[in-house]
């Protein structure tokens, strides 16, 4: 195995731990709402049924400060990181928890307290359904600060290589959720207030739990109760980069009213029940293709920060590979039990509703592959920060295309547009993904011009070289490389060889303390010649271990330490990052 | 790395020709261990060595207790950029150099 497949072979096993992770926190996400719904259809019965479709709205405009200040820190924070800028990092981590936290609390105190007014505005204008809505939002509202801070804090558990404690997490929170609806029901007899409660009370026990991780370990992102980092700048940075997801969330919002609106006036018997089927199986399932996406665009922040063009064109593909293999298994699935698949999700004994929303499935199903190309792209685009046309491209995927072309296929071919609509919307949004990756991306290759980057972006091949390292017996020759590295670029010999002294010494200061557990691991080293620097970087997948704090509790150990000490003095910078579950080291010598 | 050896009643000099680092490090380690019996000066000469790394200083380090209990050990002719090394990690203040 060559070095390059070596270097591929880790990438791929770090991408599948964070998507792993992703997928079981997505879908764990997926699985309590549905459970909520079972238990209020099942055992409070219409009315909570009702209730839970008016606060609908409010719940996808309330995870707006979320989903935004999540989006926008990380693609902030990944790349701080992969530059190997900590501070700011650690400013932008600290702010984005503290705005979240403000904006939500404020958010749901304003709510509170106009919560008459709103259950009005959301429908609920019955007494007995206005008051019950009333009580569930006051419930939800009691945990959801804490839901914000939990979506802050699930990109930076990634980043940290968390995967164990998210996925745990989100399991413990699904289950917490099952078992307190369970007691709210049967022993409580709690109604909605209780429901709502039940789950907010899950979301604070999961915050804490993962924000206890950042308190007990060696983290990267460490959190200051500070708002010196709260600076205007960083502020409208978080907001600005996270602005498309929350257009995406309203251009949703927006989307589904109209086409609700749309079919309604159809004026045809189960038609918005058939094409809802459809849209409560793809929130269920989203988290399948989602999981790789979000994986690829945390892993794209780091290597943007890092100007590692290889391993980013690597992430791409693995991530359009793993989508599209979903995809596809997802469409054969739906296709093959879209009848079974209807009876379950359609509460209903009539055949010709039954057999619309097994139809819709069929044919919706069949613009699933293509959200491999758009869903890639269009969190891609935040990664790279082509935040105007992200915001636009949001609004063509959830309102922009879909509504109008609805609106022209019911024309022509009745109600069967809805589902076609679907399949037209989802493969035109493909070619105009297309049409802008070959407009406006540069390099030679499409593959190049994927990443939407200048063709000057990252390390020439020239002035870099990658070294991969199993054991110790494989570094012997890692000095040797670095030295003749160090001379083709024009250093002296006592650069060169100090040069080489320092990757000697990283690479056995990592072997000693990262490879004594008994399991298989890697370094892989990149030697950059970036104008007069030299610079090393070194990615490890051991255990957390952080040289320069290490350096820092040093004793005067000198057969121990020595070579720590050369590491230390004998480099201009040293900067040490735990991402993705792995170690990360640049220093410049 | 090549190791030239000369013995002189109960002083043994050993030249270093080449790289002291983890790969020759054992080398050097393994002389120390069994060819030291009965010496009571050890001097390390350093003239041609043109690299140290801490696997190096370990076995220094090493040879310089196992003579302090038998003898002396003296570390000559090591350049510039050897005594860089020295000083940076603190083995100047560790080791006997000329």
């Amino acid at each position: 195995m060559n070095m390059t497949q070596v270097s591929d072979k880790i990438l791929h096993q770090l991408f599948r731990k964070g998507e792993a992770s992703y997928a079981v926190s997505d879908v764990s996400k997926a699985i309590a709402p549905l459970v909520d719904l079972l238990f209020v259809s099942l055992f409070i019965g219409a009315s909570g049924v009702t209730v839970m479709c008016y606060v609908a709205p409010m719940i996808i405009l309330f995870s707006i400060i979320g989903m935004c200040i999540n989006t926008g820190a990380r693609n902030k924070v990944s790349v701080l990181l992969g530059e190997g800028n900590i501070d700011e990092a650690n400013a932008v981590f600290s702010a984005s928890i503290i705005i979240g936290a403000g904006l939500s609390v404020v958010s749901a105190v304003a709510v509170g307290v106009y919560c008459s007014e709103v259950s009005f505005i959301l429908g609920a204008r019955e007494p007995e359904i206005f008051e019950i809505t009333k009580l569930y939002i006051w419930g939800y509202l009691v945990g959801y600060p804490f839901l914000t801070m939990i979506r802050i804090l699930t990109p930076f558990l990634q980043m940290e290589g968390q995967y164990r404690l998210l996925a745990t997490t989100s399991v413990i929170t699904t289950v917490l959720d099952i078992a307190l609806d369970a007691l709210v029901i049967f022993v409580l007899h709690g109604g909605m207030f209780g429901i709502a409660l039940a789950t907010s009370v899950g979301y604070i026990i999961t915050f804490f739990m993962q924000a206890a991780s950042f308190v007990r370990r060696n983290t990267t992102s460490v959190f200051r109760l500070s708002m010196k980092g709260v600076t205007p700048k960083i502020f409208g940075e978080i907001l600005r980069l996270g602005a498309p997801n929350g257009l995406f969330n309203i251009s949703r919002s927006a989307g589904g009213m109209l086409i609700n609106n749309m079919l309604t006036a159809f004026h045809m018997r189960y038609l918005v029940a058939a094409y809802g089927v459809f849209s409560q199986i793809i929130m269920f399932v989203t988290s399948s293709w989602m999981a790789p996406v979000d994986t690829c665009v945390a892993f794209s922040g780091v290597f943007i920060g890092e100007e590692d063009r290889d391993s980013l064109k690597e992430v791409q593909k693995i991530s359009l590979i793993h989508t599209l293999t979903y995809t596809s298994i997802l469409t054969a699935v739906l296709f093959v039990f879209a009848p079974q698949l209807a009876g379950v999700f359609l509460k209903s004994d009539d055949h010709e509703a039954l057999r619309m929303a097994a139809e819709c499935i069929r044919v919706s199903c069949l613009s699933l592959p293509f959200h491999t190309i758009v869903y890639n792209f269009s969190n891609y685009l935040m990664a790279v920060k082509r935040l105007s046309f992200s915001s636009v491209y949001y609004f063509l995927i959830e309102c922009g295309i879909i509504v109008p072309v609805m609106f022209i296929m019911l024309q022509i071919i009745g109600y069967r547009g809805a589902w076609i609509s679907r399949v037209i919307n989802m493969s035109l949004l493909s070619a105009v993904t297309v049409a802008y990756v070959y407009r406006n991306g540069e390099g030679a290759t499409f593959r190049d011009k994927m990443l939407l980057l200048p063709e000057s972006f990252g390390i020439k091949p020239e002035n870099e070289l990658a070294v991969i390292a199993a054991s110790t017996g494989e570094i012997h020759g890692l000095p040797h490389i670095a030295v003749a590295f160090a001379l083709e670029h024009g250093a002296d010999m006592r650069r060169a060889r100090n040069y080489g002294l320092v990757t000697e010494e990283l690479a056995i200061f990592l072997t000693e303390h990262g490879f004594n557990d008994g399991k298989t691991h890697n370094i892989n080293a990149r030697l950059v010649a970036k104008g007069e620097e030299l610079i090393i970087r070194m990615r490890d997948d051991c255990k957390p271990l952080n040289l320069t704090e290490y350096y820092k509790a040093l004793t005067e150990s000198y057969e121990r330490d020595a070579g720590l000490s050369i590491i230390m003095k004998m480099s201009k910078d040293v900067q040490y990052t735990n991402t993705l579950g792995t170690n990360n080291l640049i220093v410049s010598v | 790395m090549e190791l030239r050896k000369e013995v002189n009643g109960s002083s043994l000099t050993i030249a270093l020709d080449g790289r002291l680092d983890t790969t020759t490090a054992p080398q050097l380690e393994a002389e120390i261990s069994g060819g030291l019996s009965g010496i009571t000066d050890l001097t390390i000469d350093m003239a041609k060595l043109v690299y140290v790394s801490s696997a190096g200083l370990r076995v220094l380090l090493k040879a310089q207790k196992l003579m302090n209990k038998q003898g002396k050990m003296t570390v000559k002719n090591a350049s510039q950029e050897i005594k860089e090394i020295f000083e940076v990690t603190g083995f100047d203040e560790l080791l006997n150099i000329e």
